[in-house]
């Protein structure tokens, strides 16, 4: 048995999506996609998670529950202001954007999860003066297609 | 297919930190991706010297 943190891990942020919506499309974006530095908290990353759809009929009171939609969910991360990081600069470029852009969040041990997601910004923090200035930037990663939600994970090599 | 590019201000880019004006090596596709941010500007190729490679032809034919 063995837990990880997620040290080594990286954002990576392109506004192409892949050829395909599959670890190799995936893996060929990569190459080309742009890290986001400093980032010191990756919150939650994206996955499938269903809404609950209760019923409660008036004859025997109790609560029936049924699957009903799902989301893949938004996730907020945290960078240290870095004015030199071409990342941190296609975060503000994506903000402007109303289309998704591709996301890779990248661990060395736990593998790639990769989706399209919209770049919403977020505010910075400048702090006291123990602070390092921050910046938590939200992702809401959204489906691709009716028929696909995009969402992949490749395992580690 | 790599071309040559250009920091048009100090950047850090994948890990990397580069000063401004430095000239960089990277794919089309990097570029491209680069492009919103304004960081990178494209090198303009070398011109080409043309001595000894006029087209004979097209001299008579302006004379």
């Amino acid at each position: 048995m063995a837990v990880f943190t997620s040290a080594g891990a990286k954002v990576l942020l392109i506004k192409a999506p892949p050829a395909t919506f599959d670890a190799a499309g995936y893996t060929a974006l990569k190459a080309t996609a742009i890290e986001v530095g400093e980032v010191s908290d990756l919150g939650d990353t994206p996955s499938r998670v269903y809404d609950v759809v209760p019923w409660r009929n008036i004859s025997n009171r109790g609560e029936s529950k049924a699957k009903g939609g799902y989301t893949l969910g938004s996730q907020t991360i945290t960078v240290g202001i870095d004015p030199d990081d071409a990342g941190q600069d296609l975060v503000d470029a994506a903000t402007e954007d109303d289309d998704p852009y591709s996301v890779i969040i990248s661990h060395p041990r736990l593998g790639d999860i990769c989706s399209r997601a919209l770049v919403m910004g977020g505010p910075k923090s400048y702090g006291d003066v123990n602070t390092v200035a921050t910046r938590q930037i939200t992702l809401e990663h959204t489906i691709v297609s009716q028929d696909e939600d995009g969402l992949v994970y490749i395992p580690p090599a | 297919m790599m071309i040559e590019a250009r920091a048009t201000r100090r950047t850090t880019l994948n890990g990397k930190k580069y000063a401004k004006g430095r000239k960089v090596e990277m794919s089309q596709e990097l570029f491209d991706a680069l492009l919103p941010t304004g960081r990178f500007e494209l090198v303009p190729a070398a011109k080409k010297t043309a001595a000894g490679k006029t087209d004979p032809s097209s001299t008579a034919a302006a004379t």
